[in-house]
């Protein structure tokens, strides 16, 4: 299994205070929101493209129902992550500690990995129904995954040495696992977590727009079903910018918790 | 009764083709001697570190601490490995507490030995300090202090000083033979340099290419204290280098061939 997270992202640079940065950055967005504007306006047939100024309107006009539809979303996909973190954590660490199971199930677990979201989605949908079960469903099972693979490649690239060095002290197997097995993997398993939100969120998202009453997965579905192109504007909208703000917040996170991994060998 | 006696030691490691890394060593180390092993790469010097520390089990023969077979790692024996080998997630401090730590000791008493133990080595400020942020001499300083913590009677050392430049080296060789003039352990050191086997050792056991055997114990007749630099310029150690280098070239080469 090599589809481990990257485990040094950096030090996060989204918010740096770097002037130059942000100047670069902003002098981007405009010209982005400038040249969509009048490619909205005067090139691109209005069915395919709306203008940001009329994204703006809608997303004002609108935002009760978007609040709503965002924090169905989220308390799925936090639902859904939750279940995730705890299966994944803890099906890792029995994987990591026993080789021969690990090595068993390993062509099951990447099996199921390599099967698309999309096409379990609906028999989750089949069984759970089309409200909020099958979506926490989805997400519980897919953003396990990353989850359990990253941590047994924790596991598996712990420095054998400093396992040498423990016993040496006289740890036991006990020890060993807290002491040294747990923290060393730790980089690991937050990577891991990092990835299983995005999946939790592409999970829910997908399984909304597949089959639901809510949410913001529905809400781009059915305004693509309905011609309503500035409502597909705002839902993707809200959609990207939670996305930044979870995985930014989760590497700040990471980097915060992991400053001896970051900083090592610098 | 020798505090270490090792007594046809053999250890195989078993695989497609068996790797035979000892094969019946015999050796005794009185208490408070410093003796150095030296030998071809891959002919078992770190092995019978392992097997003395109990970190690894023997084949067959016999390994005795203090006339105890050795059954698992104790607090009478400190392991200092060339990897440094330190928690890259703890601090200096809390790395030299780490061994006292899993023995239960309260923290304030943890606190005063750590404390002690890096003023040893010479390294009282640095408490705080992670491992990343220490030069490679001062991390293997942090880590003969941890060794040291438990008050071992045998400090059993593996290339200690051999990822680091010869300067720095000269320096930890000089304060480790310091260490051991004040606290009177018994060191067994294995080492790559014939230099250094010979300025700090009070005998030098020399081993064969693979499988390791015993090929000679060399008896070092300079004076203590030592100065480790200068003691290099004297004839006596000119003679012993000369002597330990005759025996050692042939086993090289014989490594060199099987390689």
């Amino acid at each position: 299994m090599t589809i481990a997270a990257t485990v040094r992202p950096g030090r996060p640079g989204l918010w740096r205070r770097d002037g130059a940065l942000y100047l670069w950055r902003g002098g981007l967005l405009v010209a982005i929101l400038a040249l969509w504007e009048l490619a909205g306006r005067y090139w691109v047939n209005p069915v395919f493209l709306s203008p940001p100024s009329v994204v703006a309107g809608r997303l004002v006009a609108m935002r009760a129902d978007l609040l709503r539809h965002t924090v169905i979303t989220l308390q799925e996909v936090l639902s859904g992550f939750a279940i995730a973190a705890a299966w994944g954590i803890l099906a890792g660490y029995v994987l990591g500690a026993n080789r021969t199971v690990e090595r068993v199930v390993e062509p099951f677990l990447a099996a199921f990995y390599a099967v698309p979201i999309i096409a379990i989605a609906p028999l989750l949908i089949l069984v759970f129904g089309l409200g909020t079960r099958s979506k926490v469903a989805t997400a519980a099972i897919y953003a396990g995954l990353p989850i359990v693979v990253n941590v047994v490649t924790g596991i598996k690239n712990v420095d054998g040495v400093l396992v040498k060095a423990v016993r040496s002290l006289g740890a036991g197997r006990a020890q060993i696992f807290l002491k040294v097995t747990l923290p060393a993997s730790l980089p690991y398993l937050l990577a891991g977590l990092r990835l299983g939100f995005t999946l939790a969120l592409i999970a829910v998202i997908v399984s909304q727009m597949l089959a639901a009453y809510a949410g913001l997965g529905w809400l781009v579905a059915y305004a693509a079903g309905t011609f309503r192109t500035p409502d597909l504007y705002v839902g993707l909208v809200a959609l990207g910018v939670l996305g930044m703000i979870a995985n930014e917040g989760l590497r700040r996170l990471e980097y915060r918790l992991m400053r001896w991994h970051y900083e090592r060998g610098r | 009764m020798s505090l270490i006696v090792v007594e046809g030691l053999t250890k195989v490691f078993p695989g497609p083709t068996d790797v035979v890394a000892l094969d019946g060593v015999s050796l005794t180390v009185e208490e408070g001697e410093f003796v150095s092993l030296i030998g071809p790469s891959g002919c078992g010097k770190s092995t019978l570190l392992h097997i003395l520390d109990g970190l690894e089990a023997a084949t067959a023969g016999r390994a005795l601490v203090a006339g105890r077979p050795v059954d698992g790692p104790g607090p009478d024996r400190g392991m200092v490995f060339q990897e440094y080998a330190l928690l890259p997630w703890r601090t200096v401090q809390a790395n030299v507490e780490l061994g006292l730590e899993l023995r239960h000791l309260p923290a304030a008493e943890r606190r005063r030995v750590a404390g002690d133990r890096l003023a040893l080595v010479g390294l009282q400020g640095f408490e705080g300090r992670y491992p990343h942020e220490l030069s490679g001499g001062m991390r293997q300083r942090v880590s003969i202090a941890r060794a040291l913590a438990l008050q071992p009677q045998i400090l059993l050392m593996d290339e200690p000083f051999a990822n680091l430049d010869a300067q720095t080296r000269l320096l930890l060789e000089e304060e480790l033979l310091a260490i051991w003039q004040r606290t009177g352990q018994t060191v067994l050191f294995v080492t790559h340099d014939l230099a250094e086997a010979i300025a700090m050792a009070d005998r030098v056991v020399i081993f064969t290419a693979r499988p390791g055997r015993i090929k000679d114990v060399v008896r070092v007749p300079l004076p203590r204290p030592r100065d480790v630099v200068r003691v290099r310029t004297t004839p006596e150690f000119a003679r012993v280098y000369d002597h330990v280098w005759t025996q050692l070239r042939d086993e090289v080469l014989k490594s060199r061939e099987v390689a």
